[in-house]
C-alpha cells in the first residue's frame, strides 16, 4: 500500500517493466519502426562526421604521446616538429585509408560475382556485452536485413535493422552470431559462434560440430561454407589460434582468432547478391 | 543554459561511449560515460529530471546502436532516479556521493548487462569477467563521474539555485 502511495516511485516502476516488455518483444526478429527510422536519419550525418572526427582525435593524442624528450629541450624546434607531426599524420592518414581502400578493393576482385554497397562504421554499442555496431548505408542504398558485411580482412557480420540511411550489423563476435564454416585445407564443415571474453584485447570464435575424425591444426584458415544461404562461399571468417579437441562432436573443437580487427573498424562492404538470392528463394 | 549543458553533456558521453571508447584498449574495459553523465546531473538536479534526462538518453543510445530497444533506457532511467536521491542532501563540495553512486549504478548496471547476455546465449567465465571487466569499468565509470561532476557542479548549481528559487 505504501508503494501506491509514492507517485513517482510507482511510475517508474511502471516505466520500467513497459521497458523491459519492449526490450524482450525487440529481442526477436522485427522490422525497424518508423520513429527509430526517423531518429537514426536525423542522427546519422552527424555521427558520419564524429566518427571520422574520432580518428583524428584518437592520432592527435596517440602522436602526443609519442613525441620524444628532444620536444621539451629544443623549445625552438617544437613548433617546427609539431608542423611535421601534423603533416606526417596527414600523410600517414591518408595513406592508410589508401590502403584500407586497395584492400577492399583487391577482396572485391576475388569475389566477382557479389555486388557491394561501400559503408562507413559510425558508431558501436557500449559495453562488451554485445558487438553490434552502426553504419551510414541503410533501406535507401539498398540494403537489407540478414545480408553479410565483410571489409577487405573478411567477414565482419550481417544486418540485423535497416533503418532509411543506417543499418545495426552484428559482429561475427557477438555471442548471438553463428556461420556455417569449413576448414580451407580440409574442407571439413563446422559452425563457428563468437566467443565472450574479457582482459586485454584478444576477441575470440569458437568452431564446433567439426568432424569427429578432422584433422584440424593451429594456422588453419576458416573460411564460410555456403551453406545455410545467408553468406557466401569462401569468406575468410579467421585463422585457427587453439585446438582443443573432444570426443563429443558437441563440444568445442577449437579457439578462432578473427580475420577482421574489430577494435578499428572504418570502411565495410556490404554483400547484397547473396541475401537478394535468399529473398527470391 | 541547463537544458544546453545537459544534451551537450549527454551528446559527448554517447559520442565517447559509442565510437572514442570502443577504439581506445584501456586493458579491455570500457568506462560508461553516459552513466556517469546521468548520475552527476541527477544528483545535482533530483529524482524526476535525472529519470527523464536517463530515459531520453537511454532510449536514443537504443535506437542508435543497441541490439535490443528498450534495455538501456530502463537501466539509464532507474539510475537517474535513485542517483537523484542524494539532491540536497549532501555538502557542495562533497564529491564522494556523485563518485559512489556512479561506481554502484555501473556495477548493478553491468551485471544485468551480464544477465541479459546470459539469456542472450553468451557463455563466459563470471570470475574472471568480474575482475578484468566489471570492476574496471565501475572504476573507470567512477573517475569518469568525478571528471562530470567537477565540470558539472560550477556549471549549474548555481543556475538549479536560482530556477529553485524562482519557484
Amino acid at each position: 500500500m505504501k508503494l501506491l502511495k509514492n507517485k513517482p516511485l510507482l511510475i517508474a516502476l511502471i516505466a520500467v517493466i513497459l521497458l523491459s516488455i519492449l526490450a524482450l518483444v525487440t529481442s526477436g526478429e522485427r522490422t525497424v519502426s518508423w520513429f527509430e527510422s526517423a531518429v537514426g536519419a536525423v542522427a546519422q550525418p552527424v555521427q558520419t562526421f564524429a566518427s571520422k572526427a574520432s580518428s583524428d582525435i584518437i592520432d592527435f593524442f596517440q602522436n602526443l604521446f609519442n613525441t620524444t624528450d628532444a620536444d621539451k629541450e629544443n623549445q625552438q624546434l617544437k613548433v617546427y616538429i609539431a608542423q611535421l607531426e601534423q603533416d606526417l599524420a596527414k600523410q600517414e592518414q591518408i595513406q592508410k585509408e589508401n590502403e584500407r581502400l586497395k584492400t577492399l578493393l583487391s577482396f572485391t576482385e576475388t569475389m566477382s560475382t557479389e555486388s557491394y554497397i561501400t559503408a562507413t562504421a559510425i558508431g558501436k554499442s557500449q559495453g562488451i556485452w554485445f558487438d553490434v555496431f552502426t553504419i551510414n548505408a541503410g533501406r535507401n542504398q539498398g540494403v537489407s536485413k540478414n545480408m553479410p558485411v565483410v571489409n577487405g580482412s573478411g567477414l565482419v557480420g550481417r544486418v540485423t535493422d535497416v533503418g532509411a540511411t543506417w543499418s545495426k550489423v552484428m559482429a561475427v563476435l557477438d555471442a548471438e552470431f553463428s556461420v556455417s564454416v569449413m576448414v580451407e585445407r580440409t574442407r571439413d564443415n563446422g559452425m563457428l559462434r563468437g566467443l565472450l571474453t574479457s582482459g586485454g584485447d584478444i576477441n575470440n570464435l569458437e568452431l564446433y560440430y567439426l568432424p569427429s575424425g578432422s584433422d584440424l591444426l593451429p594456422g588453419d584458415k576458416i573460411v564460410t561454407s555456403g551453406l545455410g544461404e545467408l553468406f557466401p562461399k569462401g569468406i575468410l571468417v579467421g585463422t585457427v589460434s587453439e585446438v582443443s579437441r573432444v570426443s563429443d562432436s558437441s563440444e568445442r573443437n577449437a579457439i578462432v582468432e578473427p580475420a577482421v580487427d574489430f577494435s578499428r573498424i572504418e570502411e565495410v562492404m556490404v554483400v547484397t547478391t547473396a541475401a537478394n538470392q535468399n529473398e527470391g528463394e | 543554459m541547463i537544458a544546453g549543458t545537459t544534451i551537450a553533456s549527454v551528446l559527448i558521453a554517447m559520442f565517447l561511449d559509442s565510437v572514442i571508447f570502443p577504439q581506445l584498449n584501456i586493458m579491455g574495459a570500457r568506462p560508461d560515460a553516459l552513466l556517469a553523465v546521468v548520475v552527476s546531473l541527477s544528483v545535482l538536479m533530483g529524482s524526476f529530471p535525472g529519470a527523464l534526462i536517463g530515459l531520453a538518453s537511454g532510449l536514443l543510445m537504443d535506437i542508435l546502436f543497441n541490439r535490443f530497444l528498450g534495455i538501456s533506457a530502463a537501466l539509464y532511467m532507474l539510475i537517474g532516479m535513485c542517483s537523484g536521491v542524494f539532491y540536497r542532501k549532501f555538502y557542495a563540495d562533497n564529491y564522494i556521493i556523485p563518485v559512489a553512486t556512479a561506481a554502484v549504478a555501473a556495477l548493478i548496471k553491468e551485471l544485468v548487462m551480464a544477465g541479459v547476455a546470459v539469456i542472450s546465449g553468451a557463455k563466459f567465465n563470471f570470475g574472471s569477467m568480474m575482475v578484468q571487466y566489471i570492476l574496471p569499468c565501475m572504476l573507470m565509470s567512477a573517475a569518469l563521474c568525478l571528471l562530470t561532476h567537477l565540470i558539472h557542479k560550477p556549471l549549474l548549481a548555481s543556475q538549479i539555485r536560482q530556477s529553485v528559487g524562482r519557484d
